[in-house]
Order: structure tokens, then sequence, then C-alpha cells
């Protein structure tokens, strides 16, 4: 028992019983303790802060946004070494190619609730929509900065369109599906502002907004790899197939299930506060539920993959150094599907935690390889990445972590909403 | 629509507007379908059903307006043709070469080679430069334009016109950025490599033959002028690997004669 | 009261429509382009290298002088690319090995081919293709995605990556202003030996297949970009193979727009058949009769 436990277990009454007038700054400074610091004074919350965790993750978050000024300021060539041959870097492969296929946890998981009516996993779709919304949030982010001139970012929506790209596409889907995960999500914030009139009217959405979502994603998730058709003579063979499309969609679904275990997992052992026991009592059922359709569905990755590099003819190519970082690649998702189903078979939790953990290995390593690493691999020397752009992304990812933690610290998103409970949202 | 490209813009384009308008269009579907409550019903449908008209009707005006071919087609052909005046030597004149100044553009030009005439006159005959000149020597530019033609391309222009004919000798010299000042401006060495044309020298029996017909071994004093002292110039230095004229009559065949002095009507 | 036969009816002829309306039926009609765009033909056997072309394009886009000047051999040592180190125009020629050993000059710039896969790419239409001919960069637009440097097969491109606030696209654009104004490309003007000349396309490849026709051992009988990826507006001909020119060996003669066409085209089908399928599965997973499903009275509003 902790001092972040005071919100679930008392149920906070605003003065509705008291007749007296309060004054503007106390209103302010009430609802500021409330909802900010978490029922503390300022100077108590401040104290929460300062764990040795919190202070090294701050120093890194700093130096990471000195060097994001320094681009700002002085052009990317300050943090990247990008180059007329490789355009793009670390920015756009972690965060825009890997980072939005485990954003699909928005629509998987709201998929199987609100469409499909799967109840059981009611209990993490709230986290599954944060978790998307937020990865696509920092996808832009990302994008921001490695944009050219981000100032005109929005240009392809309203400005100028040149709608045979498969970029214009992205643009807009990311954009919408954005502000549709930002809705979805919005019942809880709603909820934590107490604002339940408005509330309703979002929840009265959802199914809209679902549906809605599942026509953008399945796009734009196929689109990310789209891209990467118009350069054939770029992507290896043994990436480079017409099935891109596909294979981008199916990994999304696998990598969403993938990314909702491990981070259940991880919910109920560093925010198990912050989470209702029904919750906590649920993990292991969902685990083994979505450890089920996670082996289906990579199966299915897998068949697609090897009938996709059959159909290019690229077989040719497994006797080469690139063939063999193909293999492992091939080989890391050929066992994920064996592991998830002895898990399942044999009721265990832990193996299929261990396995999601690798699933989510296996796409990043996936996008890193179509996006960067085999990209231009006829070319003789080439710089991968930078460590200024390493650093600006685990900065950028640990900021990410912190507005995650700090949503969680204080609207419903582990458990109900003590005035709300029940209606699903 | 002349380009795949402009086809698939144009056609993407008004399929967006397409699905726009259909899911407006669905949402007043299922509304009317779904809803119970009368009120909400018609305020939803109200405002979407105009919205997917909208989006419709723009994508129909859109397909409609496309009216292949007829679409502006600007008339390059002019563009092509340029009318330009004067020789690049004229620059002060003709201020569009490049919108710079004169001085500017006579700096990259590198100057001109005017030495060499004099020179080459002592080495080879009029016509080894002067070539399709019957029996009298054109300058180049009465044959070639400058700037380039572009509709007859098969004559160069003068200035290349200039270059190709003197790299037919001095293939060698010809190589890389700072070859130009050799004769451009720059020391003109005395002794050039000079390595033998592809076309072996553009003079041949024939060329003479169309305008002095019948003269070997009978010509006029005049004729034997034009081509006997031509030829002689390089046949008897053995320049670029010419064959020596031979100078008596020894190790002559009756092929070695004929070689130059055809019979009659031969 | 409108019944699920008719919902059927109504929503499949909707997406019909939006199918027929596609016209995807023409999708195997050749396109031929503007019939009086120019293009630019570069002989590899008359370049001497002698970098006028360089000299000529970088006065006339005004670009600032390079480090070594153009008059300098010693550049010949590694193979350039336009516009990156310190070469100072949107052209650039490298020297190769040809015959025994004779030097062999080529020039690279942007190819301006016929369906280019920068102007594919580009989600702002930065990039155009000009009805003249050649491919041009609109600053006005660019949002500095650098999708058209993934695209180009050819590797054309530049990025101004050290400028922060007006970061440009830089390549070859034809002068298409000197086109427009009547005058010819600034490389061609200055070339001394016209291995560059301009033209339109169609009498260029003419052009080039009589000089390849009538010198079959001086010349390889091949006009390179009149076919490579979907056809280029600057052709080649060569006597050295292009392989060993500095060409990438594997564009093929697919125009590269056709690569993303079936996605795109499949995108506004799924578009418009997710949501009926959606809703279907929806109405098949709650059992409920219509309007009677938990505590959601109508749907509200839907924001697009």
């Amino acid at each position: 028992m902790n001092e972040f436990a005071y919100e679930y277990n008392e149920r906070h009454v605003y003065k509705d019983d008291e007749k007296e007038e309060l004054t503007g700054a106390e209103i302010i400074s009430t609802w500021l303790k409330d909802k900010i610091f978490l029922g503390m004074s300022f100077k108590e919350y401040m104290k929460t802060l300062y764990t040795p965790l919190n202070i090294a993750a701050g120093l890194v978050v700093f130096a990471g946004l000195f060097l994001v000024a320094m681009r700002f300021l002085f052009g990317l060539d300050q943090i990247t070494e990008a180059s007329n041959e490789q355009p793009w870097g670390l920015f756009l492969t972690w965060g825009l190619f890997a980072g939005v296929p485990f954003s699909a946890s928005g629509f998987v998981i709201g998929t199987g609730v609100y469409i499909f009516g799967l109840k059981r996993y009611q209990p993490i779709v709230k986290n599954a929509i944060l978790l998307g919304f937020l990865g696509y949030l920092f996808a832009v982010i990302f994008l921001m900065i490695d944009l050219g001139r981000p100032w005109r970012i929005y240009y392809p929506m309203f400005v100028t369109f040149g709608t045979a790209s498969v970029m214009f596409l992205v643009a807009w889907h990311v954009a919408l599906y954005l502000s549709v995960q930002f809705f979805e999500f919005s019942p809880s914030i709603l909820a934590w502002l107490k604002m339940g009139k408005l509330r309703k009217i979002f929840v009265g959405m959802t199914l809209g907004l679902t549906i809605f979502g599942v026509m953008l994603s399945t796009l734009h998730q196929s689109a990310l790899s789209a891209m990467f058709l118009l350069a054939p003579g770029k992507v290896h063979p043994l990436w480079y197939t017409s099935y891109l499309p596909w294979l981008a969609f199916i990994s999304a679904i696998a990598a969403a299930m993938a990314l909702m275990i491990v981070v259940t997992k991880l919910t109920a052992v560093f925010l198990k506060e912050r989470a209702s026991p029904q919750y906590l009592a649920s993990v292991n059922d969902i685990t083994l539920g979505l450890g089920r359709a996670a082996a289906l569905v990579m199966f299915t990755y897998l068949g697609m993959r090897l009938v996709s590099v059959t159909h290019e003819g690229a077989w040719k190519y497994l006797n080469t150094p690139i063939g063999y970082w193909f293999l492992v690649e091939i080989g890391l998702f050929a066992i994920l599907p064996v592991l998830y189903f002895y898990g399942v078979q044999n009721r265990n939790v832990k193996l299929i935690q261990i396995t999601a953990t690798f699933s989510m290995l296996a796409i990043f390593l996936n996008r890193f390889n179509l996006t960067l690493i085999t990209f231009n691999w006829q070319l003789p020397d080439r710089e991968l990445f930078f460590w200024k752009e390493a650093l600006v992304v685990v900065s950028v990812v640990i900021i990410e972590v912190l507005v995650y933690r700090w949503i969680v610290n204080r609207m419903p998103v582990l458990r109900d909403h003590p005035d709300f409970v029940g209606d699903g949202h | 629509m002349k380009t795949l490209l402009e086809y698939i813009t144009f056609v993407k384009g008004v399929e967006y507007l397409i699905v726009v308008a259909f899911c407006f269009a669905f949402i007043a579907l299922w509304t009317l379908v779904h809803s119970k409550e009368k009120a909400a019903m018609s305020r939803v449908v109200s405002i979407v059903l105009p919205l997917s008209l909208v989006f419709g009707g723009g994508a129909i005006v859109l397909s409609a307006s496309d009216t292949p071919d007829n679409a502006s087609v600007i008339n390059i052909s002019d563009a092509v043709v340029p009318v330009q005046t004067g020789s690049p030597e004229n620059a002060a004149s003709y201020s569009g070469w490049m919108k710079v100044n004169t001085s500017e553009y006579l700096s990259i030009k590198s100057g001109p080679a005017t030495e060499f005439h004099s020179i080459m006159s002592e080495k080879v005959s009029c016509k080894t430069c002067h070539h399709n000149s019957g029996d009298e020597i054109h300058a180049c530019k009465d044959c070639h334009d400058s700037p380039t033609n572009p509709h007859n391309s098969t004559k160069p222009g003068l200035k290349a016109a200039y270059h190709q004919r003197c790299i037919q000798c001095h293939k060698a010299e010809f190589s890389g950025p700072d070859s130009c000042t050799i004769c451009h401006t720059g020391e003109l060495k005395e002794k050039t490599v000079v390595v033998a044309p592809d076309i072996p020298h553009q003079l041949t029996w024939d060329t003479c033959n169309r305008c002095h017909p019948n003269v070997i071994p009978n010509g006029g004093v005049e004729s034997k002028i034009v081509y006997h002292d031509s030829c002689i110039k390089c046949h008897s230095t053995g320049v670029a690997g010419a064959a020596l004229v031979p100078e008596d009559h020894a190790g002559r065949t009756a092929n070695t004669c004929q070689g130059c002095h055809k019979p009659a009507g031969g | 009261m409108i019944n699920r036969r008719d919902i059927l009816k109504i929503g499949g002829t909707v997406a019909a429509l939006s199918v027929l309306g596609s016209q995807n039926v023409l999708g195997s009609e050749d396109f031929e382009g503007n019939p009086d765009r120019v293009g630019m033909l570069t002989d590899v056997n008359r370049c001497i290298g002698c970098r006028r072309c360089e000299a000529a394009c970088n006065k006339a886009n005004n670009l600032p002088a390079p480090k070594t000047s153009f008059e300098d051999t010693s550049v010949f040592e590694e193979k350039r690319r336009p516009y990156v180190a310190d070469v100072g125009s949107y052209t650039a020629v490298n020297r190769f090995e040809g015959k025994d050993g004779t030097p062999v000059y080529r020039k690279v710039q942007c190819m301006h081919c016929d369906e280019p896969a920068c102007v594919s790419a580009c989600p702002v239409a930065a990039l155009t293709k000009s009805k003249e001919g050649p491919v041009v960069w609109n600053e006005k637009l660019c949002i500095g995605c650098r999708y058209c440097i993934t695209a180009c097969p050819f590797y054309v491109p530049a990025f101004e990556y050290s400028s922060a606030f007006e970061p440009r696209i830089q390549k070859c654009f034809m002068c298409n202003q000197r086109i427009k104004d009547g005058l010819v490309p600034a490389c061609a003007e200055a070339c001394p030996v016209e291995a560059i000349t301009f033209g339109k396309r169609s009498d260029l490849i003419k052009m080039a297949k009589l000089r390849t026709w009538n010198n079959p051992d001086k010349y390889i009988d091949h006009v390179y970009g009149e076919n490579e990826a979907g056809g280029t507006g600057w052709l080649y001909i060569s006597g050295v193979p292009f392989s060993e020119l500095g060409f990438p060996e594997n564009i093929g003669t697919t125009s590269y727009p056709k690569l993303t066409k079936d996605f795109l085209s499949m995108v506004n089908l799924t578009l418009v058949s997710w949501p009926a399928l959606l809703g279907g599965f929806y109405m098949a997973s709650h059992k409920k009769p219509h309007g009677e499903d938990e505590e959601k009275p109508a749907e509200g509003i839907k924001h697009e």
C-alpha cells in the first residue's frame, strides 16, 4: 500500500455537500492537487519524482532534446549521416516503420472487443488504445524531427495533393487515425476530468470509430511497406516482393498481439497499484487467448513470407551473407508459432510472454532489415546509423514511456473509473 | 491524359472523393437502419447525407471535366528550334546566352584558337579540314549553323564542326579538362601527337576526280598543283603513318602506280 | 422501412460504382506521353571529358563555385555524383576505362524519365513532369520527406542536409526556364564537340539510331533510355557497354509508377468494402435486435 493508491481506495467527492463559495485560486489549486499531483502537495509530489531511475531518464532526455535543438537550428546533418543514397535513418525506421506496426494494438484489440464482441479482452482494450495512440503520436513526432521542413507537415492534407504517391496515403491516414485513436481514448480522459455528459457522446461513437479505425489501419499498415515497392533495385530480393503490403498488415496484427502480451505483463508488475483487481486477475487468461491467436497469425505470416520469396524467385540469394541474415530472421519467425502453440497447450503463461518478447524482436528485425539494413544492399559503403541518432531515439522513447506512465497514473486505463463502472469504456 | 502518372494522379484523386462520399452515405444508411430515435436519426442524416452528395458530386464533376487530348497542349515546337542570332563570338550582341555578362562568358569560353590556321596549312592540304568543298574552299560557317540547328542533326553546329574535325587526327590531345588550353590560348606545342584518323584523310582520288576528271597522268599544271601538292604534304614526310611516296622507280609495281595514277575511265 | 436486402442492394451498387468509376479496365493501355516532349542525347564516344558542361551548368544556375576548378583533372580519380561533395553543378562527368585502356567519359545527371519514380513518390506533387519534358521541382511545396531520393533508381536527387530552414532538393532540371525562353540547355550549348544534343525526344531517338547503325563498329546497337525505366528523357549511345559506365544494372523497362499502381488500386476498394464487412460482423456478433443494444441509442456523429 503506497501513497498512489489514494484514488482507487477512496471515492473522491468534490465539495458538493458544502455550500461555501470557493475562491478561484482554491479551485485551481484543488484541481491541480487532485488531477496532476495525485492528491499530494506540490512539494510532496516533487519528492516522489526524485528516484534514481527518473534522474537517469532525465539526463538522457536532456541530452536528446539538446541534439534535437541542434537539428532544428543547424540542419539534419547535425544528428544524422543521411546521404543522397540513404536518405532515411533511424528516426523513420524506428518511429515510423517499426513503431507503427506495434501501434496497431488499438485497432486489433478494439476490433476484437467492439466488433467481434470478444468480452474476454475487455480489461485491456483501453490500454491497447492508449498504446496505439501514443505510438502514432510519437511516430508523428519522429517524422517532425526527420522531415526537411516540418512546419509544412500539413501540406499533403490541405495544400497540395500528390495522389499517385503511397506516402500521400500514409500522411492522410496517420492524421485521421491519430484523431480516431484520440477520440477512442477520450472516454478515459473525460472520466478523469469528470465530464460525464461529453463522455457519453464519445462512448456512443465507439463502434463507428472502431470501424473507421480498422479501415484506415488496414491501409496504412500495408502502405508503410508498400512505400518500398517503388525501390525494387534497392531492397534486397529476399525482402522485396509485391506482397509487401499484405505481409506488413499481417505482421502488424501479430505485432499488436505480442505487444499487448508483453505490456500487460509489465503493467501487472510495475503499475499494479493503478490496476483494478479484475484486470490483474484476467492477465493470465488474456495472455493465453492472445497467445493462441498470435500462434495462428504468426504461422500465417511465415507461410506468406515463404510463398512471397518463392514468387519472386529469390531463393538463389540464400547462399550469400545477406542470405544467412535472412535465415536468421526467418528462423526466428519459424520457431515462434511453435513456442506459442506449446505455451497455449500447456497453459504456460510465462512461455507465451517470453515468446511474445521474441516476436517483438523478430518484427523489429524485419522492419529494420527492409528499410535500413538491406536497403541499398548493393552500394559499397553505407553508414547505417549514427550514435547521435540512436541517442535521440532513446530519449524520445523514454519520453514516451514517461508520458504513458503519467497517463496511467491518473486516468482509468487499467481499471474502471469509480463513477463509470461497467459501461465497458 | 498523356502519361501514366497523370492518369494515376487524376484517377486516385477522383477515387478518394468517391470513398469519402461513400463513407458519409454509409453512415446515413447505418443510422437509418439502426437507430430507434427518430430525432437523432434525422439530425444525423440531415448532416451526413448532404456531405455525401457534395463529395460524390465533386467526384462526378471532376471525372467529367477530364477531356482527353484537348487539355492544354503547350506548343513547344517553337521552343525546340531556338531562334538565335549571331555566333558565340558575337556574344556582346547576344545577351541571351546563359544570361551572363560577356566577360564571364569569355572566361569559360577558352578564347579563340587562331594560330592553328597558319600552322596547319603548312602541314595538311586545305581539304583535310575544309571537307565537302568542291573547287572553292568554303568557310566552315558557310554550311555549319551556329548554334546547332536541332532539326538537322546529321550536320553538327559550327563549334562542334571545328572540334570534331580536329579530333580526327588529334584524338590524343582531346582528353580531359585541361586539354582545351593546348590550342586555346595555351602553349601551342611544336609537335602535337597526330594519330591517323579513322577514315584516312578525307581526300581521295575519287574526291579529286569529281572535279578534275581524267587528269592523271595527263593533267594540266593547275590540276597538278591542286592535288599533287596536297598529297605530297603528308606522303613525303610520313606523318601519321602515311605511305611514303617512292623516291624513284625502285620497288615499284604496277599496283604502286595505280594506287594514285588511275587509268582514264577507272 | 428499409430491410436488410435493401441495404445490400444499395451498398453493393455504390461499391460497384466506385470500382467502375476508377476505369481500371484501361490499366493495360500504354501511355505515349506528350509527343512533343524534349530530351537530350549524350554520345559517350564523342565526349572528351573537358567538363565545360559542368562549368556551364554551374554558371547558368548560379550555383556556388566548386572547391576544385573545372579544369582540374584530379577529380576523375573518384566517381562523383552530381551536387555532392564539391561538385558545383547539377551534373558530373566521370571517367571510365574503355577499349584498350583509353579513357571514356560519361556525364551523370537527372534522367528526366517519362514516368518518373520521384514524381509518383512525391506526396505533395513538388516534383512534376512538365509538359515540355523536364522533371522540375517546386520549392514552395516541398516538405523535405525525401521519398523521391528513396524512389529514384538512378540515385539522382540531392538534399541539402546542412540547411535547417531551407533544405532543397537539388537536381538537373534541364534548364527548363531556358527552354521556355527558346534557348538550348546550358550544357548542350557549351559542349565543344556536341556530345550532348538537345531536341525532341522522338527526333533524338531517330538520330541516335542512325548514328549507331551507320557506325556499327564504333557504337553498341542500343540507345540507353529508350525503354529503360519505361523510357527516359535523357538518352545515351556509347561504344563501351553501359554496365561499364556506372549505370545501375537492375533497372528494367517497367515504368516505376506501375509498381505501386496495383497497391493504390486496391486501397479504395478496401476502403469501400470494409465498413460493410465489419458492420456485418458486428451485426452477426451482437444478437440483440436493432436499436436495442446495450446503452447505445444512436451512433451519433461520426468524425471523418
